[in-house]
């Protein structure tokens, strides 16, 4: 026998600790109430019969003391959680695993959800369970994962914590070892399954209807208005009338009924006059939608501010025209020989020029010769080096979100050797080469080690989005990060955010940037000092198609028994104290014990 | 106290009188009475003849007889005495006991069979005791002497052990008359009450035992762990008051009744058991009377 709560050494002093205080109290207890009577002549006598000296009379105490002992020492023992094998049969070990994706919130016909129906499930597998059996629960989205425990308590209240959201579901970092593992998910998610995982499926065919993309763009050549991209997808497997509603700022500029086939997409382009003046939302709305979260979507399109900029190049048609057609930049262009440092500009742009100097302003800068504070050493050379692509890029960070470098052709770059550390970084690379170098310190500058001549990146459609975001990027304003629901990671140390109407939302700061849960569609703004990102959080197109089965099977799962008692022996021995109690009750009261 | 109000009224003391305490046996008396002597005397009542002597009381000669017979034959008439009741009453703690006590009852049925006794002329003594012969009231005769037996009785209290044997031993050895020994008592007697009983016995009078038995001796309420105290003793005894003990107590209390009956029946003792709860003039005008101890 082994015990679960306490130690053989507690459980021995506990029991002569218990079978100490009953003695005492037995022996203790109430001195007899006195009666006088007449004569005790007859009652010496009938005490000294022999029916009366039986061995039952003798015993009568003895049974009363008894009885007393073995209540207390029943509970004593239910408290130290016995168990024993040969009655409760090997304990077992399993490691349950509960999808959280977001499509276990899909509701299911008996207006549950499919996370309703897993929870019971596991509730179900563990409840059946030996009371010694032990239990491992994690769940898919990282968050919650316990110890290897028969505590029904903390498996419970772990279970309580889990529940499904749009973080990329992933199976837990858990040590399976050789112990059974049960995955109980709706088999939507593509869960990287150990070979001995055996699914609990709770799928449930659904209808669905989700915003499969939503965005605000600038309208090309027309600063006055924009475009809404939206595209509406039906997972269910009969067609959906569905009602689109697109708002700004809580007023409704559009709304249209639209029919979209069974797993079918609709993609609009909607033209819209004048500038959104707040968050954009798109809602789609339709009979018996079973996933709520993805019924809706945002955006948000950065309200336009004038900034002055100096372009020091010798002559560059790309960047003059580019710089020149955007409405937010009063655009100087200055020859490199007339360049003075004082320029009344709040950033420059050199173009295969760089001062000695590090001007006071943040620079954008292509092809720049080495210089002191560009290296951050004087004897730094430089290298021409010819190459054809880049190899790596950080598309996270805010200069190169949505700048898509692949198969970028650039013919030659010079070789600059960076300094690289906490502030100033290689965020685009070719091999050993840096491409893109920028640095956070203020004046903050990006310097871009190739000239657009030597490259087709000025006529990519991600070279405006790259010059967008650099002007951005140095304003202070970052464009909207666009992000999936759940964790979200901020470049911004120790910031504080909030959605955007101002709730604060709980961070956790981690080392130079910020992490936060976006469980809706929704705008968030991280703020730290001056710095402000935004962020626009929607469901990753795909988590949505909630009848989109990887995994398959329903498995009858049934927690194998093979044991005489189903419950934990403290229970039975709790019972069976009651029960003696009652005895005793009834023994008492009819003066069969003392 | 008792007291004639308290015992009875007009109604009953004249029932009481036209009762009599009954003797099996004929006893010597000391004055001229209602009550048949064993010996020949100068009553009314013929009783036998016999031959003339000489010497003999000529007006006794039964001429009738001398002129059928032509023998001289004296008419002898039996003599009418008074008649020695001993009335012993037990005033041992133990007859505290029952509601009423039962030393109270004891003074009531005592009080009744003083005043029958003294009505008839008999002489009444009143011996109470416990472990010893206590404080008599001296041989009583005629009715006038009833409150100073109301007076007597109504001082009696409870006190002390028993002890028949000694009390009755003390009696026996002071040579009295022979005559009615009437024991009230409940015989709880630590000694035994055959002892006491036998003494009596032995010194030839005419025993009658009045067992005064309460409720609470025959079927004590009582339930639960107790310690018993003797009353008399004041020795302890725990218990456990179950169903089956009480009931077996019960049991061992009937069986000591039935052992006092049967030990009267032997030796042709007069018994008459009663408990304190009846009304006592039930117990003079009926179960005296049934038991022929009245008549």
């Amino acid at each position: 026998m082994t015990f679960l709560a306490l130690t053989p050494l507690q459980v021995a002093l506990l029991c002569g600790l218990t079978t100490a205080v009953v003695l005492t109290l037995f022996f203790l207890k109430l001195r007899h109430p006195r009666i006088v009577v007449g004569s005790l002549l007859l009652w010496e006598r009938l005490l000294q019969d022999k029916q009366h000296r039986s061995l039952l009379e003798r015993l009568r105490r003895l049974l009363s003391l008894l009885l007393a002992l073995t209540i207390a020492l029943l509970i004593a023992l239910a408290l130290a959680r016995p168990e024993a094998v040969a009655i409760t049969g090997e304990p077992r070990e399993a490691v349950i695993v509960l999808d959280t994706s977001i499509t276990m919130a899909a509701r299911t016909a008996d207006s549950q959800s499919r996370w309703d129906h897993a929870r019971a499930a596991v509730a179900r597998l563990i409840d059946d369970a030996g009371g010694a059996d032990r239990f491992l629960v994690a769940d898919t989205s990282g968050r919650v994962a316990t110890a290897m425990t028969a505590d029904r308590a903390r498996l419970d209240a772990a279970l309580d914590r889990m529940m499904p959201s749009a973080t990329r579901p992933v199976f837990p970092q858990v040590d399976v070892g050789g112990r059974e593992v049960i995955v109980v998910s709706d088999g939507i998610a593509t869960l990287d399954l150990p070979r001995n995982a055996r699914v609990l499926s709770v799928f449930e065919l659904a209808d669905n209807v989700a915003v499969a993309d939503f965005k605000v763009v600038v309208r090309a050549g027309e600063p006055s208005g924009y475009d809404v991209r939206l595209s509406v997808v039906n997972h269910s497997p009969e067609a959906k009338n569905v009602y689109l509603l697109l708002e700004d700022d809580g007023d409704v500029d559009f709304a249209e009924t639209v029919t979209v086939g069974a797993r079918d997409t609709v993609a609009r382009t909607i033209a819209l006059s004048g500038r959104p003046t707040g968050v954009s939302r798109a809602r789609v709305t339709t009979d018996g939608d079973a996933l709520a979260i993805d019924d809706e979507a945002v955006d948000y399109l950065r309200p336009p501010r004038d900034v002055g900029v100096a372009l020091v190049t010798t002559g560059n048609n790309f960047l003059e025209t580019l710089l020149a057609l955007d409405e937010r930049v009063d655009l100087h262009v200055v020859h490199p020989d007339f360049y003075t440092g004082d320029e009344s500009v709040e950033l420059y742009v050199f173009d295969e020029f760089a001062p000695l100097v590090q001007p006071a302003q943040p620079a954008l800068l292509f092809r720049p010769p080495g210089r002191s504070w560009l290296a951050g050493s004087d004897t730094v050379s430089p290298l021409r080096v010819s190459m054809t692509g880049v190899t790596s890029w950080d598309e996270t960070h805010p200069i190169l979100e949505f700048v898509s470098m692949v198969d970028l052709q650039i013919t030659d770059a010079r070789h600059l050797e960076f300094l690289t550390n906490a502030t100033t970084r290689v965020v685009a690379s070719a091999g050993q080469t840096p491409l893109i170098v920028m640095s956070s310190d203020v004046p903050k500058w990006v310097a871009v080690n190739f000239t657009l001549d030597d490259s087709d990146f000025s006529v990519r459609p991600s070279f405006p989005m790259f010059m967008q975001n650099v002007l951005a990027w140095f304003a202070g304003e970052a464009l909207p990060l666009r992000r999936s629901l759940g964790t979200v990671d901020v470049l911004l140390a120790d910031a504080t955010v909030t959605t955007f109407d101002g709730v604060d939302l709980p961070a956790r700061p981690r080392v130079g940037s910020t992490l936060f849960e976006a469980s809706a569609p929704g705008l968030y703004v991280a703020s730290a000092g001056a710095a402000r990102a935004y962020v626009v959080a929607n469901l990753p197109t795909g988590l949505s198609d909630v009848n989109g089965v990887t995994l398959t099977g329903r498995e009858n799962l049934e927690w194998p028994t093979g044991r005489w008692l189903s419950s934990e022996l403290w229970m039975y021995l709790l019972g069976l104290a009651l029960a003696l109690v009652a005895l005793e009750w009834w023994t008492y009261h009819r003066r069969i014990t003392v | 106290m008792v007291t004639e109000d308290t015992l009875f009224d007009g109604a009953f003391l004249k029932k009481l009188e036209y009762l009599h305490i009954v003797s099996k046996r004929a006893f010597a008396g000391q004055f001229r009475a209602e009550r048949r002597a064993r010996t020949r005397g100068s009553g009314l009542e013929f009783a036998d003849h016999r031959a003339y002597a000489p010497g003999d009381d000529f007006r006794r000669v039964d001429w009738r007889a001398y002129q059928r017979l032509e023998k001289l034959l004296l008419r002898l008439f039996e003599e009418e005495q008074d008649l020695p009741i001993y009335l012993f009453i037990d005033a041992s703690r133990s007859m505290a006991d029952g509601r009423p006590t039962k030393l109270a009852y004891a003074c009531q049925v005592a009080a009744a069979l003083c005043y029958i006794g003294l009505a008839h002329l008999d002489r009444v003594t009143l011996a109470p005791y416990t472990d010893h012969l206590g404080r008599e009231l001296a041989s009583q005769r005629g009715k006038g002497q009833i409150f100073k037996v109301f007076r007597f009785l109504g001082q009696l209290a409870a006190g002390g052990t028993t002890n028949a044997k000694e009390a009755f031993e003390k009696f026996c050895r002071s040579k009295r008359p022979r005559g009615i020994a009437v024991v009230i008592s409940d015989f709880l007697d630590p000694h035994g009450f055959e002892a006491g009983l036998n003494l009596l016995r032995f010194s030839h009078h005419d025993i009658f035992a009045l067992h005064i038995v309460s409720r609470t001796d025959a079927e004590p309420a009582l339930r639960g762990e107790l310690q018993l105290v003797d009353t008399e003793t004041g020795s302890m005894h725990n218990i456990t008051a179950t169903p089956s003990l009480l009931s077996a107590y019960q049991k061992v209390y009937a069986e000591f009744c039935n052992e006092i009956e049967r030990f009267c029946a032997r030796y042709q003792l007069g018994y008459v058991r009663t408990q304190s709860e009846m009304p006592f003039e039930d117990v003079i005008l009926q179960v005296f009377r049934q038991n022929r101890f009245l008549t």
